[in-house]
């Protein structure tokens, strides 16, 4: 009798549970995890997206992986560039905006705000006020480096600059973000810890390294999978702010991706890149998974 | 406005069942239309409405404009015939989604489409075979009344898959106030268009009196130049490209040296309206929607292209419209389609300058040339679709694989960037593009041929007989 009830119950909390969240699975179902299914039969054929599909077998694999597409190795390697560049300077920002933003000073609701305005703002807007400051002759950037007598490079014009301009505004877009949850994760730790370190006599420094940072180490974890996964996917500030230029400067994967889909007309390939991409970033983030274990620390 | 629009098509429809009942009653079976002037269209007017429905993208202004067409349509002609059109929101401001319509079968009756896309939806059987129905001597179009350029410009292997009410042609926009200060006088004709020397004294000139760039352009204006130079994007046979001359080499090399090594024409990353917009540059090669964007505070007139070297030439959009195969009722479509080329729509869309329109009665009546709305000189447009003794001002770019591979050959980042960046040469570029045309070339075993084959064979063609082009 008593295991009956107490099925029940377990019958019922998982119905509640599931009511819960199964708008949410439902909708990753049909949105995210059924559409993969077609992508994956596509990247075996030739496609334009209109016609009938012709099964190629593993040709698009091949034609990426053997460089016969030009900028297959380039796209790669620059998106790595961003996100070697991208994920810890954002983070790192980040975190030292979220310990600005503990401190009880006044005004510091607004300022977390103003921090927080680029994550809500249109990419393509970004893009182009970006574009803007980043012009050498008639930019604010240049101008306010030539008050101070530097000579400022042509950020959108040369391949170097170029990158570092993408990588500096995808961190201003990322860190108002990266502050909010980092901020939420310092007010977790317990006040107890870092009294009792500062009695036991350590400094700020030593405070920040061995009580903070541990404690703070599952938001970053959490923060670096979602920077790794959106800076393989970054996109729209490449189309407005350079094109991918100049010449390949800045031609990331993604940006491959919709050419060849959506501007070629090569769904099958790109379809294949899709692939490729998933199959990346999964395994990426099953590295940072095993990884974490040396560093993340669970309270 | 949406509701008097509302308010005006429930009007409208009761007055044409009204209409229909009437005939009905009087025992008049039919009604005799006057089309393009010569043919006529017997239609039953005891039929029920034959209801036809239209997309396009575009902005919302672009939008209102459609909808005055129609509403301008159904008024001169197709009311009369029972025929309504309804206008359909796009889905979004983008191509490729219309492209997923026609995939799917959802795209509707008369949809607009990207001029470069129709060869490739006609290859697919996407859209019907227009020739049939442009040659029928009840529905069909009187060719005397449009330019030639209507049937020329978009045939696909020499039939038509679409009709272009319009095309949009791309000029010089100067910024007066820069040329009165630089006491540089722009021409008002293609025929005056200056010459290649001239053109860049004068870039120089504009950029030291104003501190802006002389010149903005887009990537696409290599087409002109190539063109004005003497080159062809593909050989007549299309088995090899025809842009690699030393002559297009010298005239394109004169425009990579005033971005990289003078700094006084636009980077390939600095978009050129909004370089106009800002004052920041004295002239832009843009096309005639370009107009309505322009800033208030710029005083701006247009003139041609310049000679580069041997002619000044341009490329004109255009306004594409084709039939899907999945439309209801095609016929229909048709009669409609036509209707939006007729006399009262194309003033629409000269008021409106979204286009030069093809019908000759609008395009030099007074909607398009009212001397009360800027600019001075609209036979600056016009003109795009005429010739300088026997060469035509507009480039007729090829359309097709060969086509699309040319164009993303010459005018996409890396390659076009990188020439702009100083970072290849123009040899190089030239090479590099020419490389890539001849490999899809060789990928494809094309030639002129292989394009209307594949047209047979894909079953588009459903009157090979029947051409408006023969």
């Amino acid at each position: 009798m008593a295991t009956s009830a107490r099925r029940n119950r377990k019958v019922r909390a998982a119905v509640r549970g599931w009511l819960f969240v199964g708008p949410v699975v439902l909708g990753t179902f049909l949105f995210n995890v059924l559409p993969l299914i077609p992508t994956f039969y596509f990247s075996f054929t030739r496609w334009n997206g209109l016609g009938d599909p012709n099964w190629i077998g593993l040709e698009n694999y091949t034609r990426a992986l053997s460089g016969d597409d030009d900028v297959f190795y380039v796209s790669l390697k620059n998106t790595f560039v961003y996100t070697i560049g991208y994920v810890p300077l954002g983070i790192a920002i980040g975190l030292a905006l979220a310990l600005l933003a503990n401190r009880p000073l006044p005004g510091m609701p607004f300022f977390r705000a103003l921090f927080f305005m680029p994550m809500v703002t249109s990419l393509v807007a970004v893009g182009i006020v970006w574009r803007w400051i980043y012009n050498d002759r008639f930019g604010a950037l240049n101008w306010g480096l030539g008050e101070m007598g530097i000579d400022g490079p042509r950020w959108l014009g040369e391949p170097n600059p170029a990158m570092l301009a993408v990588i500096m505004t995808g961190v201003w877009t990322s860190m108002g973000y990266n502050m909010i949850i980092l901020h939420a994760g310092l007010q977790s730790i317990p006040q107890d810890l870092l009294d009792a370190a500062s009695v036991d006599g350590a400094g700020a420094w030593s405070r920040f390294r061995n009580v903070t940072l541990p404690f703070l180490s599952p938001t970053i974890f959490f923060l670096s999978i979602l920077a790794v996964i959106g800076s393989f996917q970054v996109f729209a500030l490449i189309l407005i702010m350079t094109g991918g230029g100049p010449g390949s400067a800045t031609y990331v994967y993604i940006f491959n991706l919709w050419k060849q889909a959506f501007q070629v007309r090569n769904m099958g390939y790109g379809s294949a890149l899709a692939v490729m991409l998933f199959f990346a970033i999964a395994a990426i983030t099953a590295f940072q998974w095993r990884m974490s274990k040396h560093w993340v620390f669970y309270q | 406005m949406n509701r008097e629009h509302k308010v005006s098509r429930r009007r409208l429809l009761r007055n044409v069942s009204l209409t229909a009942g009437s005939a009905a009653v009087i025992g008049a079976p039919s009604h005799t239309w006057a089309s393009g002037g010569t043919a006529t269209f017997n239609i039953n007017t005891t039929q029920a409405v034959r209801e036809v429905s239209f997309m396009s993208i575009g902005s919302l202004r672009e939008q209102e404009m459609y909808q005055q067409a129609i509403e301008a349509a159904q008024q001169e002609t197709l009311n009369d015939l029972n025929i309504k059109i309804n206008w359909q929101a796009a889905p979004s401001n983008d191509w490729e989604r219309i492209m997923t319509l026609f995939a799917a079968g959802e795209a509707s009756d008369i949809q607009r489409i990207d001029d470069d896309r129709v060869y490739l939806l006609a290859l697919e059987n996407k859209i019907h075979q227009l020739d049939p129905w442009i040659l029928d001597p009840e529905i069909g179009m009187d060719l005397d009344l449009y330019y030639p350029r209507t049937f020329t410009s978009l045939a696909i292997e020499g039939y038509q898959f679409g009709v272009i009410p319009a095309s949009s042609a791309n000029v010089v926009y100067y910024n007066v106030d820069h040329f009165e200060q630089a006491g540089i006088t722009a021409p008002t004709s293609w025929n005056d268009a200056w010459t290649l020397e001239v053109f860049i004294e004068n870039v120089r000139a504009l950029a030291e009196v104003s501190g802006a760039y002389g010149v903005a352009f887009p990537s696409n204006v290599i087409t002109p130049i190539m063109y004005g130079a003497g080159g062809t994007a593909l050989t007549e046979d299309q088995t090899a490209c025809g842009f690699d001359s030393a002559e297009v080499e010298q005239a394109l090399d004169q425009f990579v040296r005033l971005v990289v090594d003078e700094e006084i024409a636009n980077r390939p990353e600095e978009v050129p309206l909004e370089m106009f917009n800002s004052g920041l540059a004295s002239m832009m090669w843009a096309a005639m929607n370009a107009g309505a964007e322009i800033s208030q505070d710029i005083s701006w007139g247009i003139m041609p292209w310049c000679k580069t070297p041997l002619h000044a030439m341009t490329e004109n959009y255009d306004r594409a419209f084709v039939i899907p195969k999945s439309a209801q009722d095609p016929e229909a479509a048709f009669i409609a389609l036509k209707a939006l080329t007729g006399k009262a729509p194309s003033d629409i869309f000269a008021q409106s300058r979204w286009g030069v329109p093809n019908l000759i009665a609008s395009a030099e009546g007074e909607a398009f040339n009212d001397p009360s709305r800027p600019p001075e000189n609209t036979n600056v447009w016009t003109e795009t679709f005429d010739s300088i003794g026997e060469h035509p001002v507009d480039v007729n770019v090829p359309r097709g694989p060969i086509g699309e591979t040319w164009k993303s050959a010459i005018t996409e980042e890396d390659l076009y960037g990188a020439l702009f960046t100083g970072q290849i040469t123009t040899r190089e570029f030239l090479d590099t593009a020419c490389d890539r045309v001849e490999e899809q070339i060789q990928n494809l075993n094309w030639s002129s041929a292989e394009g209307l084959n594949r047209l047979m064979e894909s079953g588009a063609l459903t009157d090979p007989d029947a051409k408006v082009l023969a």
